[in-house]
């Protein structure tokens, strides 16, 4: 068998590979996006393909579910060199893929979603009893039988979304599912029962590539895994045979130091935030208390729904609460909108980048210099000199890789843009940053690189709010943590090290049944 | 490459330069030498400042509507209020020399106090701009009625007058429109309140978390809408010399058209004023070249139509 020159070995299999990319290449005017890359996905077999951002997972999937065409090379079904004028082709060849941003309609049915492409009918209606029959099936196949089939989608949590939407896919009757990042958006629990299912599709069959920045899930399922950086393809090998260091330096090219960046100076003792007795509402009375020093920062940990999102909203005015009293700087705060907050110095990096944190079609320069524009006018004309020049600098100190300044944010890299989002409030000179899932979607290299970054801040003098759902992050970079169960605070650490297994017990006691 | 993968291509390329306000500078570069070639009559200075008057209530009514597109708008109103502010000019100036200042400011307010009931039903009411909008336009239409069923007053010599006089060969009014253009150009891209229209436009729930009011900004840009159709109200009383209740008809569509086939996007948030002025000028030479080349005015609104449905088909902005 050969491998149109592409500088691989591959993991040797039974039989035909069920779907097989064979030198495929592909560029979007001058970035070539994909290069000679090689891969096969086998009946029964997980097959992980990772990479930074930018290294092309997605045109790789774009390619092998029909959406994209190669300039060169070749998609294989069976042995059988194909070509896909579409993705509605790709399925009819039993080629599914379960994207990132779900193509659920929001405002429908669960039934209605799972049984969207393939409808049941009887006499050129809509065979109802047929519709709830099947997708009552579909369901229980995704262990989510007890979903109730009426209720819109946009009501349920994001974790059964995406489990309705993998029903859906299922109704296609697929022999192929590519899962694009399935679990980027998911708390850790319904992560590992995502993966759970997902490993027994493969078992039960199924042909699975599954794309993931989470290296330890992708140790946890997969057989094979596939590397590509920068388009190329650096190998693909067995799991069991690769350790997620050989993976990651393959990644990256290089290897990384893992460890966090440690903090020089020590927390000013002095209190930058002090909240006290704050109830959001549906919580308990009790409410919710704690400080926040100057230079220091304030890892809090907690699971999807434990109210550490709230937090970050009700201090920006942006959710509604009982009673409690904020202290900002030693003097009384009261949250009511992000214009208050911004000129208390309290900014927030919201955990929804492209939805809430920038605006993609807007210039990079434009994003930087949003929230500073009162000090860059003088009677509400703009010094477009020092605009430029903010926004140079904002650029240039998070070291944001981009052509041009002038070009949309949408152009950026996620961790570009992260950084983006950063640099924007960072122009701003925050006295208090709230980070809500700082790190989402990022690689692994940009990941270093904003933990640098934040730590430089706070040694700085900046404190930081940083809620996080990646533990390995909170208890790294964290001075303190605050861990939230309900709605409140269930646990305080005020001194490193911090243990992942003390921290989950309080976050997961008795509310997770 | 492939033939259809070169047609994907051109078409982008196209689209793009649709988007950044260019390519319709060289359609209106390529009606124009079709007109000439049709007519020898087209390239005359009287011909050419002719054709820039008349584009001026389109040409300031289109700032306007672009100012509502930008913020997420679109005013379905607009013909009928300049309709509504004409028919006010000529009727209450009715040929008297000493009212025209008094009367221009009073039409002008009334204009703005159309946006102000505009832009309170759609960003604190909350209603649909198309839907808000279309009650403007009906009870505006009903008004205007309601005040004349015939042709109304009349514009003193003087003052009508000033709409042919020429400054440096260009006549008063097309000033005026490029005089409103330069402020516009300066608000939108030189002023905070600019960068906010384009920010509240683009992502409100972004730019309400960077500090904007988004609503007020919105407000602002919706007033300023109807106020730019009651100055086209006025330019089109003053050409006309009298007050006519059939003036401005379409108005509503036409500015919509030339804000679309400039390269703005429908969904607010982006495009310049420079291709929706490239809107203006083409609308304005295709029919100025079917009046010299003799087309039947009612096939006229037919063919217009006709373009129109291919160029906004082009130029509608594909979002990301």
């Amino acid at each position: 068998m050969t491998h149109d020159g592409s500088p691989t070995s591959t993991v040797a299999g039974a039989g035909l590979p069920a779907l097989a990319a064979r030198g495929v290449s592909r560029s979007f005017g001058p970035v070539q996006a994909l290069s000679r890359v090689t891969t096969e996905l086998r009946a029964g077999h997980v097959h992980a393909i990772v990479g930074e951002n930018g290294a092309g997972k997605s045109t790789l999937t774009n390619i092998l579910g029909g959406v994209l065409s190669p300039d060169s090379g070749r998609v294989e079904v069976d042995g059988e060199s194909t070509s896909f004028a579409s993705p509605a082709a790709a399925l009819e060849r039993g080629i599914a893929i379960v994207y990132q941003e779900l193509s659920l309609v929001p405002d429908l049915s669960v039934v209605d979603n799972i049984t969207l492409d393939v409808q049941p009918r009887r006499f050129g209606l809509i065979d109802r009893q047929a519709q709830r029959d099947w997708a009552r099936q579909l369901l229980e196949r995704v262990e989510a039988g007890s979903l109730p089939l009426e209720r819109t989608v946009r009501e349920l949590p994001v974790a059964r979304q995406q489990l309705v939407e993998v029903a859906k896919v299922l109704a296609r009757e697929p022999s192929i599912v590519i899962f694009d990042e399935p679990t980027a958006t998911l708390p850790g629990d319904s992560a590992d029962e995502l993966l759970q299912l997902i490993r027994r599709l493969a078992d039960d069959g199924m042909a699975v590539g599954y794309i993931s920045h989470r290296l330890a899930e992708v140790h946890a399922i997969a057989d094979e895994i596939t590397v590509l950086r920068d388009g190329e393809l650096v190998w693909t090998r067995r799991a069991k045979d690769v350790s997620t260091g050989e993976v990651v330096s393959a990644m990256v090219g290089r290897e990384v130091d893992e460890a966090f960046p440690v903090r020089s100076a020590t927390a000013d003792p002095e209190t930058m935030l002090e909240v006290t007795g704050v109830q959001l509402p549906g919580t308990e009375p009790e409410g919710i208390s704690f400080t926040c020093h100057r230079g220091e920062i304030l890892g809090v940990a907690g699971l999807v729904g434990s109210g550490r999102s709230r937090i970050a909203r009700y201090l920006m005015g942006l959710e509604g609460h009982h009673g409690g009293r904020v202290l900002l700087d030693g003097r009384p705060y009261r949250p009511s909108g992000p214009r208050r907050a911004i000129r208390r110095g309290l900014m927030l990096v919201p955990e929804d980048r492209k939805g809430l944190g920038l605006i993609l079609q807007l210039a990079i320069e434009r994003n930087l210099t949003l929230p500073s524009l009162d000090r860059l006018s003088r009677l509400g004309v703009l010094d477009l000199g020092a605009e430029r020049r903010l926004a140079e600098e904002a650029a240039s100190s998070l070291q944001v890789v981009a052509r041009d300044l002038s070009v949309p944010a949408a152009t950026l890299s996620g961790g570009n843009q992260q950084k983006v989002v950063l640099g924007k409030w960072l122009a701003r000179e925050p006295r208090l940053l709230i980070l809500d899932e700082p790190l989402r979607g990022i690689d692994v290299n940009a990941k270093a690189e904003i933990h640098r970054i934040l730590r430089e801040l706070a040694d700085g003098g900046l404190s930081i709010l940083m809620i996080s759902s990646e533990l390995p992050e909170v208890l790294g970079l964290s001075d303190r943590v605050l861990v939230m169960r309900d709605g409140c605070i269930a646990a305080t650490f005020d001194q490193p090290p911090f243990v992942a297994d003390e921290i989950m017990a309080f976050a997961a006691m008795e509310s997770t049944a | 490459m492939s033939a259809t993968l070169m047609w994907d291509r051109t078409l982008a390329t196209t689209r793009q330069a649709a988007a950044e306000g260019y390519l319709v500078w060289v359609l209106v570069a390529a009606v124009s030498i079709q007109a000439a070639l049709g007519s020898e009559f087209f390239f005359t200075s009287r011909n050419l400042s002719n054709l820039a008057g008349q584009s001026v209530p389109l040409g300031l009514t289109a700032i306007g509507q672009t100012a509502m597109i930008l913020v997420g708008g679109i005013d379905l109103s607009v013909g009928a209020t300049a309709r509504l502010t004409a028919l006010l000019t000529a009727g209450l100036i009715d040929d008297e020399p000493s009212r025209v200042v008094p009367v221009l400011v009073l039409v002008l307010l009334v204009a703005a106090l159309i946006g102000v009931v505009n832009a309170t039903m759609i960003v604190w009411l909350r209603i649909h701009p198309l839907i808000a909008t279309l009650i403007s336009f009906t009870v505006l239409r009903g008004v205007a009625l309601l005040y004349t069923t015939g042709p109304i007053g009349g514009i003193p010599a003087q003052a009508s007058g000033l709409v042919y006089e020429r400054l440096l060969g260009v006549p008063y009014p097309v000033w005026l429109l490029l005089l409103m253009l330069a402020l516009a150009g300066v608000l939108l891209h030189r002023t905070r309140f600019g960068r906010n229209v384009y920010a509240a436009g683009g992502a409100p729930e972004v730019a309400r978390r960077a500090g904007v009011n988004v609503e007020w900004v919105r407000f602002r840009m919706m007033v300023l809408c109807s106020v730019m159709a009651g100055l086209a109200g006025i330019v089109l009383a003053f050409r006309q010399g009298v007050g006519d209740p059939r003036m401005a008809e379409g108005l509503e569509l036409t500015s919509i058209v030339t804000v679309i086939i400039g390269g703005v996007s429908i969904f607010g948030g982006r495009g310049k004023l420079l291709g929706v002025m490239g809107g203006v000028l083409l609308l304005g030479v295709i029919r100025n070249a079917m009046n010299l080349q003799g087309v039947a005015p009612l096939l006229q609104g037919v063919i217009t139509g006709a373009i129109v449905v291919f160029a906004v088909a082009l130029f509608t902005r594909r979002e990301p």
